[in-house]
């Protein structure tokens, strides 16, 4: 290519520079090892799932596996567990977001407003967040005793009824719910206490001075004007609810019965504690699609009540 | 270009999005460190000695790695291995890990031929799969090997039933018991007298109504594991006085047609109806999620007065310092029904050798060392060992000081009816426990009627046993 044709050629042109430029080559070779431990600890695992799926391996049967089709997803269909496993970690995402989320957008709204002390009140906020799951399941496990936990001791000097939190089946899933609340209502209200204090001061002073109310203000102001990161927590959060094992596992073990055996509590025990390896990466096929269509739909939806 | 404002909108939102991932991701607990020495001083093989030659430490410079859980008797074996290192020249890197983690763990170790350690100890019952994977070293052509095994290391000296369950049908030993864990009933004299009744149960009936009459509104009578993921250790322990033996491979949980027992004929009813009336009317509430420490902690504390559990739990409970009610316990085997006179469950404690070790005798001599009489007699001096496995230990003097009476009689009737199948020693052993345990805990939290119940988990069992192939032919089992 002569430097004439060079010049005539503006798309090449375009990407020679493109990949020339510094900035661009700069943020390339920083992204560049994010990029090589997504594929190694992400994209290979998530493949080596896939191809599992599709057979009988389990450590048990060692160097003896081979291909069976669609057989465990056939298994699958035919287990009558399934099903409610399905609906119960549906129940248990839904319940997770919807509390969090709004629970978050108050607390977060709370954390905005200028006082003394406040940035202390911001940091404190971080502690659950950086809480390690498995530690807060195990106090939440001693909170909600029955016999000495402190809920029911204070539900009691208020002569409420003092349930049992973690052994009745209708209760397992709320109270997972809550114990999960702690740390991710923090998670949320940070996320959205950084969008609310982005919001221009100018926006909110004009929209009073037209005589709009604090709840115009905070609804068509505020709330519109962190759309885009609320979208952002609420997808984060779909995603980490579905990731939810170390609470469930510690704090009900999945019972009782089925009531709290959440997708991957199942997926981990037919893996790694009943040998069923295929099984095991079929289930988390058939949950990753799940997540893929619902994550898809609440995107889709929430991008259209956003316009 | 990105604007000012995203890109602190962005980066905050990353910044709390990595703290969120590097924070709660699943905590993993690396192999801790040894605990605190014993005060105690350990007998030394090597005291007083002078310096071995080299001939005499063959393998004089290799280091065995052994894992185990963290328990007292593994601190009390740890106290002595610096004379048997001074003796042998062999190092031994003693790792002690968190039993949660290291009944997760060690599985996946084995499954992925993990050659970073040479000895382990678990549960026997696990036998049949390690065997089924080809992950452990037989021990056999070591025990008779006499220039590998002196004379005065007896194996025989190990009671029968802990042989048996190191032993696969074939006639191959895969594991040298170190302590046996066998079913027993934790109770508290002082309850039951103040409730009025005389002496420990007699029967499962007696426990029942026992339980019953001891469970207040301030007490539970009865407790037993029921958290779903411990849910079924407990029952197995409690079949046996409905269940008839059948033979050395399924114990009581098949027959030689392979129906499963427990799903039959009044068993299931039997069972079922016992098991749902003792957890809903007579356990503390919120049963359901109860792990042993729950039980455990809930004895101790006078809260619950009978806890059916394993007996390698008698040096907490009988310790003052960790017992409010140590003085009031007592220990007691339900005596066999006439359907089953083997109707106590054993599992003896066991070390392996991996078959992925690259010190294989080295890792024999330790286990020898471990397994040993020295190390046993010691770590009941310590109170350490509740029920060791050779029949000179449990003779010797040591053990009648250390340990109550009645819990030493309850030992010996374990001993004299025991029944060493823990799990079916079969492949699928483990593989049937998801049915079984989701039944437990639905039949202890009212989630259906016993019968549909029992019926669920039977077809659950049936189903992954016809999957597998059965019935079919299996040495000792098929008629």
């Amino acid at each position: 290519m002569t430097a004439e044709q060079f010049d005539r050629a503006p798309s090449v042109r375009k990407n020679v520079r493109g990949a020339l430029d510094p900035e661009r080559s700069f943020l390339a070779l920083i992204a560049l090892p994010a990029l090589v431990v997504m594929i190694a600890v992400t994209a290979i695992p998530f493949l080596a799932t896939i191809g599992l799926a599709f057979t009988n391996y389990d450590p048990l049967r060692g160097d003896s596996w081979s291909i069976i089709g669609l057989d465990n997803f056939t298994d699958l269909l035919n287990d009558p567990n399934i099903p409610t496993i399905i609906w119960t970690t549906l129940y248990m995402v839904t319940a997770i977001v919807i509390a969090e989320t709004i629970v978050g957008l108050g607390l977060a709204v709370l954390l905005a407003i200028p006082m003394r002390g406040i940035s202390i009140a911001r940091t404190l906020f971080l502690v659950p967040v950086m809480t390690a799951g498995i530690a807060v399941a195990i106090v939440w496990k001693v909170l909600l005793n029955p016999d000495y936990g402190w809920v029911n001791y204070f539900l009691g000097l208020l002569h409420l009824p003092q349930p049992v939190w973690l052994g009745d089946p209708a209760l397992a899933i709320p109270s997972v719910v809550i114990a999960d609340m702690w740390t991710g209502v923090p998670f949320m209200a940070i996320l959205l206490l950084a969008g609310l204090l982005g919001v221009p001061a100018e926006h909110k002073e004009a929209a009073v001075v037209d005589g709009a109310s604090a709840r115009q203000v905070f609804w068509y102001i505020e709330v519109r004007a962190i759309q885009p990161i609320l979208i952002i927590a609420i997808l984060f959060r779909t995603m980490d609810s579905f990731r939810k094992f170390e609470g469930v596992q510690a704090l009900t073990g999945g019972g009782p019965g089925l009531a709290s055996q959440v997708a991957n509590l199942e997926i981990y025990q037919r893996a790694f504690v009943y040998d069923q390896t295929g099984s095991a990466a079929a289930l988390s096929v058939v949950m990753a699609i799940i997540i893929i269509i619902v994550i898809g739909l609440m995107y889709w939806t929430l991008r259209r009540l956003s316009r | 270009m990105l604007s000012p404002r995203f890109s602190r909108v962005a980066v905050t939102v990353t910044t709390v999005a990595i703290l969120v991932g590097a924070c709660s991701s699943s905590a993993t607990t690396a192999p801790t460190a040894a605990p605190p020495a014993s005060t105690g001083t350990a007998p030394s093989a090597a005291a007083g000695s002078t310096a071995p030659s080299a001939a005499a430490q063959p393998y004089a410079g290799q280091t065995v790695v052994v894992n185990t859980i963290e328990g007292q008797e593994f601190t009390a074996f740890k106290d002595e291995l610096p004379a048997f290192e001074a003796q042998t020249g062999i190092k031994v890197s003693y790792n002690f890990i968190d039993p949660t983690t290291y009944q997760d763990k060690l599985p996946i170790q084995l499954a992925a031929h993990d050659s970073s350690f040479d000895v382990f100890f678990i549960g026997s019952e696990n036998l049949p799969k390690y065997v089924a994977q080809g992950v452990v070293e037989p021990l056999d052509p070591y025990i008779q090997d006499t220039t590998k095994t002196p004379a005065s290391w007896d194996y025989t000296d190990v009671l029968q039933t802990a042989r048996d369950v190191c032993t696969t049908p074939d006639g191959h030993v895969y594991c040298v018991g170190t302590h046996l864990g066998a079913s027993m009933l934790f109770y508290n004299k002082k309850m039951f007298a103040a409730a009025g009744i005389s002496g420990p149960p007699q029967s499962t009936d007696d426990v029942l109504a026992d339980a019953l009459k001891l469970t207040t509104g301030t007490q539970s009578g009865f407790c037993m594991r029921g958290d779903k993921t411990q849910n079924l250790l407990d029952p197995i322990y409690s079949w046996g006085y409905w269940l008839p033996f059948q033979n050395k491979v399924t114990g009581y949980w098949f027959d030689s047609s392979w129906n499963f027992m427990l799903g039959q004929s009044p068993y299931a009813n039997q069972f079922g109806t016992w098991y749902n009336q003792i957890m809903t009317k007579a356990a503390p509430k919120g049963i359901t999620t109860y792990l042993f420490s729950n039980c455990e902690s809930d004895l101790e504390q006078s809260k619950v007065a009978m806890w059916w559990d394993d007996s390698s739990f008698v040096s907490d409970l009988t310790d003052p310092t960790k017992s409010a009610a140590a003085a009031d316990l007592g220990f007691t085997e339900i005596p066999c029904a006439a359907v089953n006179p083997q109707c106590v469950v054993v599992g003896p404690w066991a070390g392996f050798i991996n078959k992925n070790s690259t010190h294989k005798d080295a890792a024999w001599q330790v286990l020898q060392f471990l397994t040993g009489k020295e190390a046993s007699t010691y770590a009941v001096s310590k109170k350490a060992l509740a029920n060791p496995v050779r029949t000179s230990v449990t003779q010797d003097p040591t053990l009648s000081s250390a340990y109550p009476a009645d819990y030493l009689a309850a030992v010996a009737y374990a001993g004299a009816h025991g029944n060493p199948v823990l799990l079916p020693f079969i492949p699928e052993g483990v593989a049937i426990i998801p049915p079984i345990s989701l039944g437990l805990s639905e039949l202890a939290s009212n989630q259906g009627s016993v019968d549909s119940i029992m019926a669920t988990m039977t077809a659950g069992v049936n189903a992954i046993m016809k999957k597998a192939g059965y019935p079919k032919p299996v040495p000792g089992v098929s008629p």
